[in-house]
């Protein structure tokens, strides 16, 4: 292939329109969540108890509540999940302000703490021809201190890997030394941990995106999925706690 | 959360536009790596058009006027490093003219697993050679083109490849003129 192909596909692929796209919705999507989130709290204190007591778990019968449930995936031994579904609820989050600055990892040494990308277990569609992926590394950097707009702080990696249609996405946050940046939080009360391999952990699903963060051998990891199913969520999950 | 509504509309748009204002910003920010960031927050904005005003045609003038708009906001910020175009004293121009210009462009010698590297190394050059390289290769300008697209003149734009491509080639261990720096 001649220069002018090579530099030419060099730079479809950096920009290419689909991953851009994606990264547009995405961003757009959680902006959307943050407002949702602010307008919830600035309901008068008062209401916030009665809301909050919505999401706890049994009724007399031990029933779940409709808002926390098992999902319909292969059942194993090691595995036992609940989803917290906050798309109704839309309570107990919290937002972060955190200045940060975002940039391709294309220059990042290689760290051990991304050893777990190549095990991760993706969904068919989300590999196209000689096991091909669609995925980007890019790395977090944030100021030391409020006077400091040097961002030159590494925070942490994010790998997202898109489907080959685009639709669907995984995104993984992850490092050794910090928690994860994320822009919005749900309050742990009333959720139902989950446990995998013995580490317990709670998921949250707010529409199609599922979120689960938690400390594995020692890396903090942040998970979002969109569009994924709970087999998928599971199976991706159990690649990466073993 | 994004509506099918807003998506159908942001879609057309999005992809009616999506390579003029690739192209600008590009072609106006002052370092590469810049780019996505600055088209994230050109969309971002036409997103926030369509959802407050949906009787608001938003045509791609109108996506280029907040493309202009965003290249300029981005750089308010002291964050960004200001990378200063090489073109900025005569001098410089002088010296770059007494590149051999006896390069073959056609010359075929950068392979597809070299294009990490390539990548790299066009982002640390000054603002005016991705650019050039974008247009000649990307959007298949000529030099001609090139020239009248960014306000130069040709032989700056011939000489920019000639000795980008040439520093590549060393770079990639292939040979050419060892003298390059």
């Amino acid at each position: 292939m001649s220069n002018n192909k090579n530099i030419k596909k060099m730079f479809q692929k950096e920009f290419d329109i689909e991953i851009m796209k994606q990264r547009i919705l995405n961003k757009e999507r959680k902006k959307g969540m943050n407002f949702k989130n602010i307008f919830k709290w600035s309901v008068a204190p008062i209401c916030l108890g009665a809301i909050i007591s919505g999401v706890l778990l049994f009724n007399n019968n031990k029933e779940l509540r409709s808002n926390i449930y098992e999902p319909n995936i292969e059942p194993k031994n090691n595995v036992s999940m609940y989803i917290n579904d906050v798309s109704k609820m839309m309570v107990g989050s919290l937002k972060i302000d955190a200045d940060i600055k975002v940039v391709d990892g294309v220059n990042v040494p290689y760290d051990e703490s991304m050893n777990f990308i190549e095990k991760l277990s993706l969904p068919k569609d989300f590999k196209g021809e000689n096991d091909l992926k669609k995925d980007i590394l890019e790395v977090v950097y944030t100021n030391k201190d409020k006077t400091d707009n040097s961002y030159t702080y590494l925070n942490n990696f994010i790998y997202t890997v898109y489907s080959n249609s685009d639709e669907r996405n995984i995104e993984i946050q992850f490092s050794k030394e910090n928690k994860p940046i994320r822009d919005y939080l749900f309050s742990e009360e009333g959720s139902k941990l989950s446990k995998i391999n013995d580490l317990e952990l709670r998921i949250y699903k707010y529409d199609k995106v599922y979120f689960t963060e938690f400390n594995y051998q020692g890396i903090n990891f942040d998970i979002e999925t969109t569009n994924i199913n709970e087999q998928e969520l599971t199976d991706l999950l159990l690649s990466i706690i073993k | 959360m994004i509506d099918q509504e807003t998506l159908k509309t942001f879609d057309k748009l999005y992809y009616e536009s999506y390579n003029d204002v690739l192209k600008y910003v590009v072609c106006n920010c002052s370092n590469i790596e810049d780019t996505k960031d600055i088209i994230q927050n050109v969309y971002l904005e036409v997103i926030k058009k369509i959802k407050k005003d949906a009787n608001f045609e938003i045509t791609k003038g109108y996506i280029m006027g907040i493309t202009k708009n965003k290249v300029k906001d981005y750089y308010r910020f002291n964050y960004k490093n200001k990378i200063l175009s090489l073109f900025s004293n005569k001098d410089n121009i002088d010296l770059l003219d007494q590149t051999s210009s006896d390069f073959d462009l056609q010359d075929s010698f950068i392979k597809e697993t070299d294009l990490d590297i390539v990548w790299k190394y066009l982002k640390e050059k000054s603002g005016i050679i991705p650019k050039i390289f974008y247009l000649y290769y990307y959007a298949d300008y000529g030099i001609k083109d090139i020239a009248e697209y960014l306000n130069i003149n040709e032989s700056s734009v011939k000489n920019n490849l000639y000795r980008t491509l040439k520093e590549l080639k060393t770079l990639l261990n292939i040979g050419g003129d060892e003298n390059v720096q």
